[in-house]
């Protein structure tokens, strides 16, 4: 990085971790914990939408007409999560024991339980959901022990519903789209080196 | 001395095909073929500025062409109508002006399944050369035909079948028939395939696979 700052460049940036995203930066896990990047279940995911809401609730006094103070409301956090359709189970099997290695949920705030599970009513319960923003670009300029920065968005005690099965006759990949509710979101930055990403490298040796 | 500017003609170049863990096939009949990469950089602009802050990347994709002169039959087609992938791979020699004239094709070239390219390079001057990178391998993995046309018109003395391809990857490695003094053997190395999809998507292929279903 330059000492000046006027000449920062874009290279500056981009290798200094300042950098956009897209879909091909974004990976979604179940499990693990809110800081342990690439641990948990990653699972392949074609749409994702998150909605925070937040209510906030003014109140007045009869002498102003700004609100005199405002109130902290409900809470809740909704959105959509979409599938390229592969299996009729993909998503209730994230609540099988067989994955539960890597579906527990390792972080520290207080969940509803540990493990996904499978409720009364067909929904699938989730602990803990983690989006990792990873620059996969940016991967390949950097060498061991260079840190790169990865923004997180974590849900907590999140309920998976619906599946709405999408068919058009245009040859795209049919659509597997989910509701979901969470209790909470956080969001979280955090400076990783490559190694500490858990990042599959498909490349082999292939030295001749 | 040859070094890594060491220039490559189509005749240094060996073209093989192959499918995961199976031999490779030479296409030694291939005419010309055309490699091309494409990703879909977006600029960033944030207000108040007038150049680029910065890029996002979209999908990105191999394609290209693959030219064969035309034959009795489409160099791909006994290929396609193979049951078994083994002999599906053994009859990529398709591609080797075999004619087949006993069986109607039925599948057509777009619905095969993927299947990998090796491209080998040297060079004759570079075959001298005892110490510097002198064979280049470039494969490109995942080989999806998308597109079948024959061309044929009175002019031109040869009529051609051309396949436009897409792939999932490219990439290029250097290798050393000597190094430091000692000849080296060889070695066209199996690359395995990338695999896109999540662990998750395979288990669970594999668990419905061995329970029969659930």
């Amino acid at each position: 990085m330059s000492e000046n700052p006027q000449e920062y460049s874009s290279l500056d940036a981009f290798l200094n971790g300042i950098s956009y995203f897209s879909s091909p930066s974004i990976s979604v896990f179940v499990g693990g914990g809110e800081a342990q990047l690439g641990i948990g279940l990653e699972i392949d995911v074609s749409y994702m939408q998150v909605t925070p809401q937040q209510m906030m609730v003014p109140v007045y006094n009869i002498f102003s007409s700004m609100p005199s103070m405002v109130l902290t409301g409900n809470s809740i956090v909704k959105g959509a999560i979409g599938f390229n359709f592969t299996l009729s189970t993909y998503v209730q099997e994230i609540a099988n024991p067989t994955f539960q290695e890597e579906t527990r949920y390792g972080g520290s705030f207080a969940t509803y339980s540990r493990y996904p599970s499978i409720k009364g009513n067909g929904s699938l319960y989730v602990p803990h959901m983690r989006i990792e923003f990873i620059n996969d670009v940016l991967l390949n300029h950097v060498e061991d022990g260079y840190k790169i920065v990865v923004p997180t968005v974590s849900m907590y005690d999140v309920y998976i519903s619906g599946g709405v099965i999408t068919a058009a006759p245009d040859g795209s990949p049919v659509q597997d789209i989910y509701q979901f509710i969470a209790r909470k979101m956080t969001r979280a930055d955090y400076a990783k080196t490559f190694a500490e990403l858990s990042i599959n490298t498909p490349d082999v040796n292939t030295q001749a | 001395m040859p070094d890594r500017t060491t220039v490559i003609t189509p005749s240094d170049t060996y073209v093989f095909a192959y499918f995961h863990n199976s031999t490779l096939i030479q296409l030694d009949t291939l005419m010309a073929m055309t490699i091309s990469t494409d990703v879909d950089v977006k600029p960033v602009w944030n207000l108040g500025s007038r150049s680029a802050d910065g890029y996002t990347f979209g999908p990105s994709i191999v394609a290209g062409t693959i030219l064969f002169p035309k034959t009795l039959s489409m160099p791909f087609d006994k290929l396609l109508s193979m049951g078994k992938l083994d002999s599906f791979a053994s009859k990529l020699s398709a591609a080797e002006f075999r004619e087949y004239t006993d069986e109607d094709v039925e599948i057509k070239p777009e619905y095969s399944v993927p299947f990998s390219i090796l491209l080998l390079s040297s060079s004759e001057y570079g075959s001298t050369s005892t110490t510097s990178p002198i064979v280049n391998f470039k494969y490109i993995e995942g080989v999806k035909i998308v597109q079948t046309e024959e061309q044929m018109d009175q002019n031109s003395s040869s009529s051609i079948i051309v396949y436009k391809y897409t792939a999932r990857n490219i990439s290029d490695k250097t290798g050393y028939i000597v190094k430091e003094g000692k000849k080296t053997e060889l070695k066209i190395p199996k690359r395995k395939l990338l695999d896109n999809s999540t662990g998750y998507t395979s288990r669970l292929y594999r668990s419905i696979f061995n329970s029969g279903g659930r």
